[in-house]
């Protein structure tokens, strides 16, 4: 049985949103197609795959990314498909869970990826927020409601960065220990 | 100037590549050679063998038809035995001062 969920996940909140699709495969819905806000599912046997979200370096159809899609995909990962530079994969599961990284200094990579992401996200907002409200006199109140919008915005990609950023920081913490 | 200590998945990757293999293979010879300890991630892998082949410490062999199969270069298999060498003496300073106290 297919079944499509919409959800917003905010930019700053990957690993809920992968925990949430692990959940929901654990509960028997495999991920079989991804887009804007909307996620689709196929009923199979509960926990028999794993998902697994990554942020690619590249755009999804450029060569580096096509190259590291298919080496996944040699290694046993299914590519799902991708929103931006958001990609999805699932793994029918054999032992194990399986994950996309297995050390410290790759998962910390892939958090650098994203706060790059989330600091250009935020960093947007900031500017059109800003230029937004300084029209005002040109614009009228509509367009400066906007930019305040634009601002709160940018405050929660701050504050979401703040997170990603202290989960990066203690995996460093970790791995430099007793160097 | 002598490299850094190479991280466990490094020297187990290089150990492993010292004849060709693809991808998939060197997630597979890894486990084995450490007997199931060493699980390494397809993300963590390649990120791994990017960064190799970015020091000319591991090469790819020209692609034919087949999936892309990498072997260590010399500087690989300098570094590699350097490693060696550290683990050896860390190893036999720890098995005189610790067999001692037995």
């Amino acid at each position: 049985m297919k079944k499509t969920v919409r959800r917003l996940f905010p930019v700053w909140a990957f690993e809920e949103e992968e925990q949430w699709l692990r959940n929901m495969a654990e509960d028997g819905y495999v991920l079989t197609g991804v887009g804007w806000c909307r996620y689709e599912f196929e009923e199979r046997e509960p926990c028999s795959h794993d998902v697994a979200l990554d942020l690619l370096e590249y755009a999804p159809a450029a060569p580096e990314s096509v190259r590291y899609i298919s080496f996944l995909e040699e290694a046993g990962w299914e590519y799902v498909g991708s929103v931006l530079r958001w990609a999805y994969f699932r793994r029918k599961r054999e032992g194990e869970a399986a994950a996309l990284y297995s050390d410290s200094a790759s998962r910390v990579k892939y958090l650098t990826r994203a706060l790059r992401l989330i600091a250009l996200v935020g960093g947007l907002n900031l500017m059109i927020g800003g230029c937004n409200l300084t029209l005002y006199g040109l614009n009228g109140l509509a367009v400066s409601l906007l930019g305040l919008v634009n601002i709160a915005l940018a405050v929660l990609c701050g504050y979401g960065a703040g997170k990603v950023r202290k989960k990066k920081q203690d995996l460093e913490r970790e791995e430099n220990r007793f160097q | 100037m002598p490299n850094p200590p190479l991280t466990e998945a490094v020297y187990y990757i290089l150990l492993s590549l010292l004849t060709p293999l693809h991808g998939y293979g060197v997630m597979q010879r890894v486990e084995e050679l450490s007997s199931g300890r060493v699980r390494l991630a397809a993300g963590t892998l390649y990120g791994a063998i990017t960064s190799l082949l970015d020091r000319g410490w591991i090469c790819a062999l020209p692609e034919n038809g087949r999936k892309k199969e990498y072997v260590v270069t010399r500087a690989g298999r300098a570094a590699l035995l350097e490693e060696h060498r550290r683990l050896r003496e860390l190893y036999e300073n720890g098995a005189k001062l610790l067999e001692d106290q037995v």
